[in-house]
């Protein structure tokens, strides 16, 4: 019965989609043109209209000729009247030149006069602003020895004060540092006491390898290898293998895994809270 | 009134090969459609069961307990399936005496192996009618185009005077049938693509299940058998 529901549902979206992408068709297809049945009467009505036309055409062309004289008749009298109308401007444009060259000539007289007034000014002001300078070099100078006095005044002060302060810090340093390191011992105190379920778990399952292990002589102390071991509930180990780092080399390596599995379950009873099904941790070994 | 009708005028001109053609691929499209909606439903649901079921298994519960459980409710498919017929075999292999665990072990693989076959196949059943539908639906279109476009050349073989006008509208109800061919085709190759993808995920999941669950049988084997 549900089968059938199934089915019917999935027949109605298909036939869904259908006429969903139907309706988009015909919605798109209502701007194409309509067809027509080609049109066939034009050519023969052009083929009678050469006749009449080359008629009409040479009549047309005699008219354009006799038009075209005329025109040009005119057009030779306008340019006489031009030239002659030319020939006046020209004239009283040469009158106006010579007065201008006068006026001109004025003008420049008068500049000349001008510049020559303005050099000596110009020459009585460079000599008063080098004076002016001279002065001016002076006064800085005494101006820089006087600043020059006052820095090493302040230099002095400056090197007293900095030599306080850092006997100040010293001190600071020092007393942080007694601080910081009964902070560290008692967070030491605390953590041996209070190791949590899961360090325990880990160390549990240490000490549970280890006492399957046969070292390999090669294995050295300072040993760490990230085992990564996958069980069931109730601690069966159903695979281990070596996971990442490892300073060991391959003979090490397989011992490891040999411990494993020779283990053959990891503790559960007790640990129920932190079990995973997959353990990656890290085997360490230090010397006996 | 006239422009809007203009792609049904067109169906309705064709010739009959062509409209054949035309309904042949409506028909696959509709189907494949079925399909898709159909697959998509199963696939999601049988990969939502498979975490629920492994959330269970590896949780820790009592394994009778969940073999009782998954006898009660019937809708179990998948992994709890897969998981029954290698328990149920275990089981009854256990009550005769003078078994070997290998041979405990491989019966209830056996029938492990054998119910995961029957959910793959079931996952994988009508996928391939997506296939086929993909690769051949644009052949069957184009089979309709050239078939319309040939008769509509036909037509023009008597006239003096050839214009486009005369052709166009048979050369564009002619390639009405391959884009239908085209659209029945594009989303059943899709669909086929992504479908067969999550079937051989949900594979491999079943299979490292029941390797994982046979490990956990051999082990239970050796305990009881030899200890």
């Amino acid at each position: 019965m549900h089968d059938f529901w199934a089915r019917t549902r999935a027949f109605g979206l298909a036939i869904g989609v259908h006429v969903v992408v139907a309706g988009v068709i015909v919605f798109s297809s209502m701007s194409w043109e309509p067809f027509r049945p080609p049109d066939l009467t034009g050519l023969t009505i052009e083929a009678v209209m050469v006749d009449t036309g080359a008629i009409k055409q040479r009549r047309e062309e005699a008219r354009k000729e006799a038009e075209r004289l005329a025109a040009r008749q005119t057009e030779e009298e306008r340019r006489a009247k031009d030239l002659e109308a030319r020939r006046e401007r020209e004239a009283e444009a040469e009158r106006q030149r010579q007065k201008d060259l006068a006026v001109e000539k004025r003008q420049e007289d008068l500049r000349l006069q001008r510049l020559r007034a303005k050099q000596e000014q110009d020459r009585k002001d460079r000599i008063k602003k080098q004076q002016d300078e001279l002065e001016n070099v002076r006064r800085q100078r005494e101006e820089a020895a006087r600043q020059r006095r006052i820095e090493e005044e302040r230099l002095k002060q400056l090197e007293t004060r900095r030599q306080a302060e850092a006997d100040a810090q010293r001190q600071a340093i020092a007393e942080e540092d007694m601080q910081r390191q009964l902070a560290a011992e008692q967070a030491e105190f605390k953590a041996g006491r209070l190791a949590t379920l899961g360090e325990q778990y880990y160390l549990a399952i240490q000490s549970q390898v280890t006492n399957k292990w046969f070292r390999p002589p090669t294995a050295r102390p300072g040993l760490r290898c990230r085992l990564k071991i996958v069980q069931i509930p109730g601690g069966e180990v159903i695979s281990a293998n070596i996971a990442g780092s490892c300073n060991g080399d391959e003979a090490t390596r397989r011992s490891l895994v040999a411990a494993v599995e020779r283990a053959g379950s990891l503790p559960y009873r007790g640990f129920e809270d932190v079990f995973e099904r997959e353990i990656d941790f890290i085997f360490r070994y230090d010397g006996d | 009134m006239q422009s809007d009708l203009q792609i049904w005028q067109l169906m309705l001109d064709a010739s009959w090969v062509v409209k054949m053609v035309m309904i042949t691929l409506l028909i696959a499209s509709i189907w494949s459609w079925m399909i898709i909606f159909r697959k998509r439903q199963m696939l999601s649901f049988a990969e939502k069961g498979a975490v629920a079921f492994e959330e269970q298994f590896w949780s820790g519960t009592d394994l009778s307990r969940l073999y009782k459980e998954s006898i009660e409710n019937d809708t179990g498919e998948g992994l709890e399936q897969i998981f029954e017929a290698g328990f149920k075999e275990f089981a009854r292999m256990r009550k005769q005496s003078g078994m070997s665990p290998t041979v405990l072990v491989e019966a209830a693989q056996r029938a492990m192996r054998i119910a995961l076959v029957r959910e793959t196949d079931r996952l994988e059943h009508h996928l391939n009618f997506l296939a086929t539908v993909g690769s051949t639906s644009p052949y069957i279109g184009l089979f309709g185009t050239v078939w319309g476009i040939m008769t509509s050349f036909q037509q023009l073989a008597n006239v003096n005077q050839a214009t486009i006008a005369m052709v166009a509208p048979g050369i564009s109800e002619a390639l009405v049938a391959t884009a239908m061919g085209l659209f029945a085709a594009i989303p059943a190759v899709i669909a086929y693509n992504r479908y067969s993808n999550q079937v051989d995920r949900l594979e491999t999941r079943y299979d490292n299940f029941k390797e994982e669950f046979s490990s956990i049988l051999q082990r239970q084997a050796h305990i009881l058998l030899e200890g």
